[in-house]
């Protein structure tokens, strides 16, 4: 497929359009509904032949990211074993993540960490201890853990595992 | 076939987390800022289209469904926010065909409609 391009007015028309249009769409024919999007949004392009929307290099980039993801979430591994576990490497890594998320792989890790605790949390109620989770998810500092936790969540895990205790049992 | 409406409207990740399941992506939350999110989408067997508003500083991965392509559009210009590395800005717009991954990156709010479509009816339309 070429590239489509969408001028910014022809592209807030189609947004706007679909937008105005959408509490018509129930009960509707899904045929027709699907026929009246892509009209409107693609009415609204043109396509040339300029390079690829693809950019191969932020492609290759959040592979690295996609794959320190799911090792950091899979491992408790720190940061310097989970990179030479991944074989990825660091130094390409580390300013993908900063130019991206303005985050050092460091703190990245641990974002990733204390989502998944989250999570975890979330969906385990009081089946499993905060403590445990924390510790499978590689935070193993009980008390920075959860200092760490309320930063990001504005919550204590403690308090996060209660109310997914309550929610669980209703 | 008809179509049925799904909306929400979420203040906290988790529920929305678990609202969107079906959507099959991750959410990883980067600092501190309040998350919120609302959605109203409209959904067939083989399409969807809905409005996204979320703010936060979040990072959110994953593909379409496979099969299909998403595409996503925004009413006013949105720095600070990404799909694919492409700032929503101008006349950018997003768009993950089948297997790419979507990424999209906000660092404090994000406003989209976004529409899946199957391959084939994007394929038949370009010809």
């Amino acid at each position: 497929m070429a590239g489509p391009r969408l001028t910014a007015s022809a592209r807030k028309a189609a947004f706007q359009a679909l937008v105005a249009a959408m509490p018509s769409f129930t009960g509707q024919p899904a045929d027709q509904v699907k026929k009246q999007c892509i009209e409107a949004i693609y009415g609204a392009m043109t396509i040339d032949a300029s390079p690829s929307l693809i950019d191969e290099e932020w492609a290759y980039h959040h592979d690295m990211v996609l794959q320190f993801i799911k090792g950091a979430a899979d491992s408790t591994l720190g940061l310097s074993e989970l990179i030479v576990e991944l074989d990825v490497n660091r130094r390409r890594l580390s300013m993908h993540v900063s130019d991206t998320f303005g985050l050092t792989l460091v703190k990245f890790l641990k974002l990733i960490r204390i989502n998944r605790a989250r999570r975890q949390i979330h969906e385990c109620g009081a089946e499993a201890s905060v403590t445990d989770i924390a510790h499978d998810a590689g935070l193993t500092h009980a008390g920075r853990f959860s200092q760490e936790f309320e930063d990001v969540f504005d919550e204590l895990p403690s308090d996060a595992a209660e109310r997914s205790k309550s929610r669980l049992k209703t | 076939m008809n179509i049925v409406k799904l909306n929400g409207s979420f203040d906290a990740i988790d529920p929305f987390l678990d609202a969107v399941a079906h959507w099959q992506q991750d959410y990883i939350k980067l600092d501190d800022s309040p998350f919120s999110a609302e959605f109203e989408q409209y959904v067939s067997s083989d399409f969807h289209i809905g409005r996204v508003r979320l703010s936060g500083h979040v990072l959110q991965t994953g593909a379409p469904i496979a099969g299909a392509v998403s595409l996503a559009l925004f009413d006013d210009d949105l720095p600070g926010t990404f799909i694919r590395n492409r700032e929503l800005v101008g006349g950018n717009f997003g768009i993950a065909d089948d297997g790419q991954q979507g990424a999209l990156y906000f660092n404090t709010h994000a406003d989209l409609l976004i529409f899946t479509v199957p391959v084939s009816a994007i394929h038949g339309f370009f010809g």
